[in-house]
């Protein structure tokens, strides 16, 4: 998928760019408003990931600009400013979501394929991983097209898995995802360890290898 | 009470004694003269008589008139005091009622024999003119208050008016919007010194909360930034496979002391925020969608230490709070009655127009403290994610609103309450 990655700090948008192009997306990275906006004019992307503190112009008018030429493109807004105007502003003007920094790469990237599925397929979009099947408009998974009943919590992190799949996941980063960030209120998140080990069982009863793996001391991995 | 309605009955007490006081001395001192001249009436018909009687040729046939008006006896002792004047009610036929008079009684000599000589006259008629004239008195009396209130009202108004519409745009003033109140022109010297002083407050204040405002989101910007690409280049560091699990587990123990950081710097903007008046309620807020959004959102961590959790939400008004506070106030109260809870433990959380408390079960002993909560200040050794501002901003969330936050100690709970009334 072609991502257009508009931010002016050069090390965020190199690991951004390094972790998007890692799970197989064409990523082009503009670094001002000027930049952002030829690029715009210039060509069709499925994504635009814009921050909004942007030197020579704000990330909003980059907004507006797409939404002018009618473009399809998905709109993600970064930014360090955990502004509510600035998301009701962005959302009025058409993006579809906000992210604030700092956040997960894997989070953004569960985030972009949710919103590219949900522009590109109208929904209809069906994930896969080797003899998985997930129905991302009904919501239902299904094992060498057996159905597997899944929670909802369940069925949330397999998506994340697979869209972050071979990648290292933490997990702050799965119990952020998943739970929001309000879970921290109310302690650690050492209960997510349960709903993985729900989950790596329904799989492995369902035929499957198992796929989610255990990084000592960091996370997991989604891999065959 | 209002201004208009004091000032005028200031005016009413100060004008009324006045009024009464001069109306009672005219009445007085025009009674006074009236009197004087009956006197001296009858003191020259007085002076007539005796002229008469002493004239040689007087009909003595006078002797036999005894009348109201005119009346002569003889007279056999003469210690009386003469000429002597005196008021006297009489019964009068015509009237069939008792009527006052005005009554001259002097010795007079008649050849050799003594009479006392009585002249009397009626005050009757003079009694209606007292009346007609204190009537008069009294009218104008009360139209004049009557048009010096009036007018004293009418002019009050004019006068005060520019100061009730700078009144009523202070009233309406709001911070958060750019447009500063255009104040009324008046051309009283006071109110425009007020409206001076009140533009220059205006300014400066707005001035500061802009600056405040800009200052919390620069602030954001350049903190979050740097934590953004140390996270992100830690996470692209874990993918690394040549990490042995030592050094992944403590790229992740950084990852998350990272986001300790942000979320301490984000905690400190929103109390900043909080305080200065950042979060405006457009509509006001059912608090108890909001207690039961986060018991479903908190469900698993209920579950996990197999707490129980009762409710007992009353009916209450919505409440002017803003979606943002609303959900920190009640995911904070909620999160610590959790976090701070024990395993088989409980939750009570009851809402009603007046407060809403939370009340847990804890191993934790009572904390030392029951309204004021400091920032930074951890009441307990406790190994979790606290950053101990949570209680402080529930309490500056209180406060921006007029209300109370207070903790207390009872029957083995720790029970903290949000008064909405003091």
């Amino acid at each position: 998928m072609k991502v257009l990655l508009i931010e002016d700090e050069p090390a965020l948008s190199t690991s951004m760019q390094q972790y998007l192009e890692q799970q197989g997306h064409i990523v082009t990275a503009a670094y001002d408003f000027p930049e952002g906006r030829d690029k715009i004019a210039e060509f069709d992307y499925d994504c635009m990931i814009v921050d909004i503190g942007l030197p020579h112009g704000n990330g909003l008018s980059l907004i507006q600009e797409l939404k002018s030429l009618d473009a399809e493109a998905g709109i993600i807004i970064i930014s360090a400013r955990n502004a509510l105007e600035d998301k009701l502003r962005g959302l009025e003007l058409g993006s579809d979501d906000y992210l604030t920094k700092p956040f997960h790469l894997s989070e953004l990237n569960a985030r972009m394929n949710a919103l590219i599925r949900r522009k590109k397929f109208h929904g209809n979009n069906v994930v896969n991983f080797r003899e998985i099947k997930v129905n991302t408009s009904a919501q239902v998974v299904a094992v060498n097209d057996t159905p597997l009943d899944l929670t909802g919590k369940e069925y949330q992190l397999l998506l994340y898995f697979i869209a972050n799949q071979r990648r290292v996941v933490t997990k702050p980063a799965l119990a952020g995802h998943v739970w929001g960030d309000d879970y921290l209120y109310a302690g650690s998140y050492d209960f997510i360890y349960t709903h993985i080990k729900n989950l790596r069982r329904k799989l492995l009863d369902a035929g499957c290898p198992d796929y989610i793996q255990t990084v000592y001391g960091t996370g997991y991995r989604f891999s065959d | 009470m209002r201004l208009l309605t004091k000032t005028t009955l200031y005016f009413s007490l100060l004008l009324l004694p006045l009024i009464a006081g001069t109306g009672f001395l005219l009445y007085w001192q025009l009674k006074r003269q009236l009197k004087h001249e009956i006197d001296e009436e009858l003191n020259n018909d007085s002076q007539y008589w005796k002229a008469y009687f002493s004239a040689p040729n007087a009909d003595l046939a006078v002797l036999d008139i005894h009348t109201q008006p005119f009346d002569i006896t003889p007279l056999d002792k003469t210690d009386i005091k003469s000429p002597f004047l005196k008021d006297v009610m009489l019964y009068q036929e015509i009237d069939h009622e008792r009527v006052p008079f005005r009554q001259r009684q002097e010795i007079i000599n008649i050849g050799q024999q003594p009479y006392l000589l009585t002249l009397r006259r009626s005050m009757i008629e003079k009694g209606d003119w007292y009346r007609n004239i204190s009537m008069v008195m009294f009218f104008i009396c009360v139209a004049l208050l009557g048009c010096i209130l009036l007018v004293n009202w009418v002019l009050s108004r004019r006068i005060w008016k520019p100061f009730y519409a700078t009144l009523e745009n202070m009233q309406q003033l709001q911070l958060d919007t750019l447009a500063l109140p255009a104040l009324p022109q008046s051309s009283t010297k006071e109110f425009q010194r007020l409206q001076a002083a009140l533009q220059q407050m205006t300014t400066r204040i707005h001035h500061d909360f802009q600056a405040m405002k800009s200052l919390t989101e620069d602030a954001a910007h350049e903190m979050q930034t740097p934590l953004a690409i140390a996270q992100q280049q830690l996470e692209l560091l874990l993918q690394d496979p040549a990490i042995a699990p030592e050094q992944g587990h403590a790229i992740l123990q950084t990852s998350e002391a990272l986001q300790r950081l942000s979320r301490l710097t984000n905690s400190l903007l929103f109390l900043a925020k909080i305080e200065n008046n950042q979060y405006i309620a457009a509509a006001p807020i059912a608090l108890e969608t909001i207690i039961e959004k986060y018991t479903q959102l908190f469900d698993l961590q209920l579950q996990e230490q197999h707490l129980s959790l009762q409710f007992q939400l009353k009916a209450s008004p919505p409440l002017p709070l803003h979606p943002i506070l609303a959900d920190t106030l009640i995911s904070n109260l909620l999160g610590n009655a959790i976090k701070y809870n024990m395993p088989q433990g409980r939750i009570f959380i009851t809402l009603d127009k007046a407060a809403c408390t939370f009340r847990n079960t804890s191993l934790l002993p009572p904390l030392p403290v029951t309204n004021n909560f400091e920032r930074f200040k951890k009441y307990h050794a406790y190994p979790n994610h606290s950053n101990g501002l949570g209680l402080a901003i529930v309490q500056r969330i209180c406060e921006a609103h007029g209300w109370q936050l207070t903790y207390r100690y009872e029957e083995g709970m720790h029970v903290f309450v949000v008064h909405f009334v003091h």
